[in-house]
């Protein structure tokens, strides 16, 4: 079937109040969107919390009969914008750093590769995404790390593909900028 | 751009926890089922936590705990619940109409519960929970009207606290004993101390909150079970001892209480330098001390000749000689060698240790910081009477007197020295009345403490002070003003 009517008919199916076909969505997204979510709160419970939140809304957003061209767009969007308000009501709380990196790595590999990658992503965060602007760390993120198109990443981040274009460009510009100041 | 490219591959292997993921989903199902029963109008009502989040907060992963809720669930919408009722029972406090059904569903949870490990958690979830309520209402009291009703319902809720605690601490004590698979055991370690970490805390919020009100009685109380608490076997190391055989896995449990130690230790040293006397009053007070001893070595020929013979100012700066310059520099010197020996306990406590050691590193921050509230006490006392203005001090002194009694002559406010008495009469005479009440309050107190401190080398110099001075002519208590 056509990718655009499957998930047409994923859609009806959801307003009808089908529950197999939503969690059918969340199945296939949870992970990304937990770790979209993650990288940008950096506590653990809270992403739990914000990702949970994420599915519900987007579940009542479908229930109320709006159009959806793109899930996975819809629940990035959705995602980035709940982190938003999550920012706004908790200015003072400090960003302690990924501290819970180790809960929530893949375990399916040997000690010491995990370790091994632990620190690299560690390395990597404290010294590059930390610092970068909101804007353009999700845009990276969600082009390098979760694969979404262009198109896709316009969508979420409610901009023209033009736009967003500049945005990544600028984006790793700055995260090299970033890393070399600190080296 | 291929290394930046690697890199955040790497990123994506970051994952949410299963057990998580398959809790949420449950939830989220839950939740969908929930919603799709009632009307559209009222998804809008509730942006935040799902239902089923509310009700299952006691998580538990095992699936028989989700029937218990769902039981609830149905129970709920058979009585015609929707969202905003389900929402107000859950946040209801004790005295609100929806409260015994919060405390019916919780004891259905209970029975649903049937291992020793389940029953534990619960119990312990109950107890913060009680906890949490009795802070509500405390925030209650501060707003609003009717302050004798809700001080009521405090009190009831600190009851509950009390109760809840003694229930969680045997179902504790019961896995302690039970013949559980370690990883269970491990598992109540830890809900154990972030519980109990987490009602201390929040005791500890509701009597400071509490001891800005009027209402007394309820902080006493509050003071109490605050001290009970902390004695119960919930709260001794040996209990998590008990539960958890791993050294590593109990040095990271004790981590919270190390921090809240930690936290105390450091709001007791703060206390006690901001209670500490700027060093001019010390001056004098040192030089005052000497005087008087020279006194005491016989040469008494007219107070007032020799007292300028030292330089010291016509009227004593202890104001009433009832506490005597000596006491309140003793004072000041075991605030300051209190505080170094806070500070030493605060590196113990950092060190990793037995939990022989680390108990008994505990039961010294308890003693140091009771003796702290004393001297801080008492410095603050002696403060206020000195005229000393302070922003970090809080007088024990009623406002009236704060006015008179404060100098602003020099920047650190000290008071300086005595005017000639001519130009006191007209403010002295009003304030006789309150100074004399305040030192002999003062006296008693001193008199307690020197007691209670049972500080043997301080008796016999001050007895002879006293004395002396009683011989010396009578002097108003006039405090020094300016």
């Amino acid at each position: 079937m056509i990718p655009a009517i499957k998930n047409k008919l994923l859609v009806s199916k959801i307003q009808a109040g089908d529950s197999d076909a939503f969690a059918h969505v969340y199945d296939t997204n949870v992970d990304a969107i937990y770790r979209f979510v993650f990288y940008k709160v950096s506590h653990k419970a809270e992403a739990e919390d914000i990702t949970s939140e994420v599915f519900l809304k987007t579940w009542m957003y479908i229930k109320e009969g709006n159009q959806v061209q793109n899930m996975k767009a819809l629940l990035f969007r959705i995602a980035r914008n709940l982190v938003i308000d999550y920012y706004r009501a908790n200015k003072n709380k400090a960003d302690v750093g990924y501290e819970d990196l180790a809960d929530v790595l893949i375990s399916d590999t040997t000690n010491a590769d995990e370790q091994l990658y632990q620190k690299q992503i560690q390395e990597f965060l404290k010294k590059g995404l930390k610092e970068l602007k909101d804007e353009y760390r999700d845009v990276l993120l969600l082009r390098y790390v979760e694969g979404l198109s262009l198109s896709e990443i316009a969508q979420v981040m409610d901009r023209t593909n033009g736009a967003c274009r500049i945005l990544l460009h600028r984006a790793t510009a700055s995260l090299k900028k970033i890393k070399k100041d600190f080296n | 751009m291929n290394t930046l490219k690697r890199q955040f591959a790497v990123l994506s292997r970051v994952k949410a926890s299963e057990s998580w993921k398959q809790d949420a989903r449950n939830r989220l199902i839950a939740d969908i089922r929930f919603y799709s029963f009632n009307k559209p109008s009222s998804l809008r009502f509730f942006k935040m936590r799902s239902v089923a989040q509310m009700v299952t907060t006691i998580v538990n992963p095992f699936a028989w705990m989700q029937s218990g809720a769902a039981l609830v669930l149905v129970v709920m919408i058979a009585l015609g619940g929707s969202v905003a009722s389900v929402g107000a029972t859950l946040g209801s406090l004790p005295g609100d109409t929806l409260y015994p059904v919060k405390r019916t569903i919780e004891n259905v949870q209970i029975v649903f519960s049937p291992s020793d490990e389940g029953k534990a958690r619960i119990h312990l979830a109950l107890a913060s929970r009680r906890a949490d309520e009795f802070y509500a209402l405390t925030e209650r009291i501060q707003n609003s009207p009717d302050e004798s009703k809700t001080s009521q319902k405090a009190e009831k809720a600190l009851e509950e606290v009390e109760r809840q605690v003694k229930i969680a601490q045997s179902a504790v004590l019961k896995v302690t004993e039970s013949e559980l698979d370690q990883k269970k055991k491990d598992t109540i370690a830890k809900e154990l101390s972030l519980k109990t970490a987490h009602i201390e805390g929040v005791i500890d919020q509701a009597v400071n909150a509490l001891s800005q009100n009027i209402s007394g009685i309820l902080e006493e109380k509050a003071v109490q079970v605050q001290q009970d608490v902390r004695r119960s076997e919930l709260y001794r190391i040996e209990t998590m001892a008990s539960l958890v055989e791993d050294p590593e896995l109990l040095s990271s449990m004790l981590a919270p209480k190390k921090e809240l130690l930690h936290r105390k230790i450091e709001e007791a040293v703060l206390e006690l330098q901001q209670g500490l006397l700027p060093s001019e009053n010390i001056q004098e007070l040192t030089a005052e001390a000497r005087a008087l001893s020279a006194f005491k070595s016989g040469e008494s020929s007219g107070s007032v000749a020799l007292r300028k013979s030292f330089g010291l100012p016509e009227k004593p700066l202890d104001i009433d000689s009832t506490v005597p310059a000596s006491f309140i520099l003793e004072r000041q010197e075991r605030a300051i060698s209190l505080v170094k020996e806070l500070e030493q306990l605060k590196e113990a406590l950092a060190q990793e240790g037995s939990v022989d050691v680390f108990i008994s590193i505990e039961e010294k921050i308890e003693q140091g910081m009771n003796q702290a509230d004393e001297i801080v006490a008492d410095l603050t006392r002696f403060a206020s009477i000195l005229g000393v203005e302070d922003p970090a001090v809080q007088g024990t002194t009623p406002p009236e007197d704060q006015q008179p009694l404060s100098a602003p002559t020099t920047d650190k406010g000290v008071v300086k020295g005595i005017t000639l008495p001519s130009n006191d009469q007209g403010k002295s005479v009003s304030q006789q009345d309150q100074p004399q009440t305040d030192t002999d309050k003062m006296l008693q107190d001193s008199k307690k403490t020197d007691k209670e401190t049972g500080n043997t080398e301080q008796t016999d110099p001050e007895k002879d002070t006293n004395e002396q001075v009683q011989q010396e002519p009578p002097q108003d208590p006039i405090p020094p003003a300016i």
